[in-house]
């Protein structure tokens, strides 16, 4: 069974408000819907690319966090990473909505979610949706 | 009487230009008007749902939020400069003040910010900086990745910089962002292309001159080194200048120091150097072209910039942020490309790197009367600069399909070493795995 690596921008027990500044990286290893294990890492990086290359280099493969900038909304997810954005919460209880499947709950939506997931997804839309042409 | 006093208050600050809300002891916004929903995209109804920090979403809500350094004094604090993320996913600058909220006890029950747009980051770089600005450089290539690691700490130093790139590559972006991220960046940013101007003009330019230099010279010219006391100057093109302006700059780097055309004093200069060029500095310093103890003093700290063809795997993106960015611009509602169209633009050369790719979105913008971009709207590319590697038509391929075969082409390249095959691609072995897990690649064992 494959460990599925998410990667959590956060600040003390929150999730941060926004990724582009959040300083401090969580990143939980799940395996069979179970947590296996959990790390912090710096993210405090102002340079977005370098943002995105911690996630990449840690083999993240999805993204749950706070509000977030176009540019990196577009680098997450043209590193092949899925993104969850616009989250607001505890840490402990998004990564157990997550584990449980109940993360699209409102209570978890950031005020706006449903504008951020409109051009966030446009984006993803538009690069998995394309027709002949 | 009291009710009439409270919406007249109410008007008053709906009808004011700065953003304001309020919050209660529990950061939840209390009261939201019309220009912060304007500045931050979120109507009254979404905001007063959140907290201020959920709201705002500002680069100081964390850790130094100006609303809890308020409240918690009990004084204002005035005038600072953050960053926010909009609702559309925007940058922009503002200036926040903030205040706390009393009762008639003189209790603190909450607190009001005021903040002010100072214009998208996108929009003052697009006044100054011809719409570049550091947040323009996208890119998921790894080697890419490796000198944006390394943009922090060259702009904490002091050295000189030497950006080598063919042209279309982002030289004067990267200037840019060495320069935003340094210590300098309230000072000026200033941009000399050295190959646009002819010797004696160029001297003048640089240096500026003293009324009376020459005929025509009726009063005092500052140079483009004086406006950039305190700043950054940027020479593009610096293998074009001649021996005798080489002599001159290798004098400002060495004694920081210069004399304006006529002047009879030196002026110092407090002025951070970043140089660029496209062609190969060695081979003209071997030719005798370009003085070698200037090339000494100006390659400090190199950067080389990978051509758009080394770094493919950024086209897509690159197209996307185009068309969002033509979108904008032009007013226009270009939602996507197609397959054919992309897999046609990845496979394509581009001499003119970034720039030529920009300008080719930009043509298609021109043709395009729909919602999207497809080949007809590309131009032609020429055939031999159209990669071959692939055997795959250009037309009615999935990208998929074009991605795989890349990929196996790469793969057998490097003997099926996928370490070697991630290196070369300039892409992390574990993005490699994922594209050969994702496309279900049946990848041979590499060679020993």
């Amino acid at each position: 069974m494959d460990v599925m690596r998410i990667a959590i921008p956060v600040y003390d027990d929150r999730i941060a408000a926004v990724a582009d500044f959040a300083d401090t990286l969580m990143l939980v290893a799940v395996k069979g819907g179970k947590e296996i294990s959990r790390d912090l890492l710096l993210f405090s990086t102002k340079v977005i690319p370098v943002k995105v290359g911690v996630l990449s280099e840690q083999a993240a493969d999805i993204l749950i966090c706070g509000a977030l900038s176009r540019p990196f909304a577009a680098m997450v997810i043209y590193s092949g990473i899925k993104i969850m954005p616009f989250i607001s919460g505890m840490v402990e209880d998004v990564i157990e909505a997550f584990l449980s499947n109940t993360l699209a709950d409102p209570r978890f939506f950031m005020p706006g979610h449903t504008k951020g997931m409109h051009w966030c997804s446009g984006r993803r839309c538009r690069r998995h949706g394309r027709t002949q042409g | 009487m009291a009710e009439d006093k409270k919406s007249y208050t109410d008007l008053i600050i709906e009808s004011i230009a700065d953003g304001i809300f309020t919050v209660d002891l529990d950061w939840k916004i209390t009261s939201f008007n019309k220009a912060a929903q304007d500045i931050t995209g979120l109507v009254k109804e979404e905001a007063l749902c959140g907290t201020c920090r959920e709201v705002l979403r500002a680069s100081c809500c964390e850790a130094q939020c100006p609303l809890k350094e308020a409240m918690l004094s009990g004084s204002p604090v005035v005038n600072r400069i953050v960053s926010i993320i909009d609702a559309n996913g925007e940058n922009r600058s503002i200036s926040i003040s903030a205040a706390p909220i009393r009762d008639s006890s003189g209790r603190v029950t909450g607190g009001v910010e005021t903040f002010r747009d100072i214009g998208s980051i996108e929009k003052v770089h697009e006044e100054i900086a011809k719409g570049y600005a550091c947040q323009d450089i996208l890119s998921v290539n790894n080697e890419m990745r490796k000198i944006f690691e390394m943009l922090p700490v060259f702009a904490d130093s002091v050295s000189t910089v030497l950006l080598e790139g063919e042209t279309g590559t982002g030289k004067e972006l990267f200037a840019r962002a060495i320069h935003n991220l340094s210590p300098r960046k309230a000072k000026p940013f200033i941009t000399v292309n050295c190959g646009a101007l002819p010797d004696t003009l160029l001297e003048s330019e640089l240096f500026g001159y003293k009324a009376g230099a020459f005929t025509d010279a009726k009063r005092d010219k500052p140079g483009r080194f004086a406006l950039a006391e305190g700043g950054t100057i940027f020479l593009d093109e610096i293998g074009d200048i001649s021996p005798a302006l080489q002599v001159r700059l290798l004098r400002v780097l060495q004694e920081k120091t210069y004399d304006p055309l006529g002047g009879i004093k030196p002026v110092q200069a407090d002025v951070r150097i970043i140089v660029a060029t496209n062609k190969n500095l060695e081979s003209l310093v071997r030719d005798r072209q370009f003085r070698d103890d200037l090339y000494y003093r100006l390659n400090v700290i190199r950067i080389v910039i990978p051509p758009l063809r080394e770094r493919r795997e950024d086209i897509p993106l690159l197209v996307d942020h185009f068309i969002e960015r033509f979108n904008k611009i032009q007013g226009r509602n270009i939602s996507s490309i197609s397959e054919a169209a992309l897999s046609y633009l990845t496979r394509y050369e581009y001499p003119g790197n970034v720039r030529e790719l920009e300008n080719i979105i930009e043509r298609a913008f021109i043709l395009c009367r729909t919602s999207q971009i497809n080949q007809s709207h590309l131009p032609r590319l020429y055939a031999h600069e159209l990669s071959d590697e692939t055997e795959i038509s250009h037309t009615g391929e999935s990208l998929k399909k074009v991605e795989a075969a890349f990929l196996m082409n790469a793969l057998k390249r490097n003997g099926w070493n996928r370490a070697k095959t991630a290196s070369d691609l300039g892409i992390h072995k574990s993005t490699l795995f994922r594209k050969i897990k994702s496309l279900g690649l049946n990848v041979p064992h590499s060679r020993k």
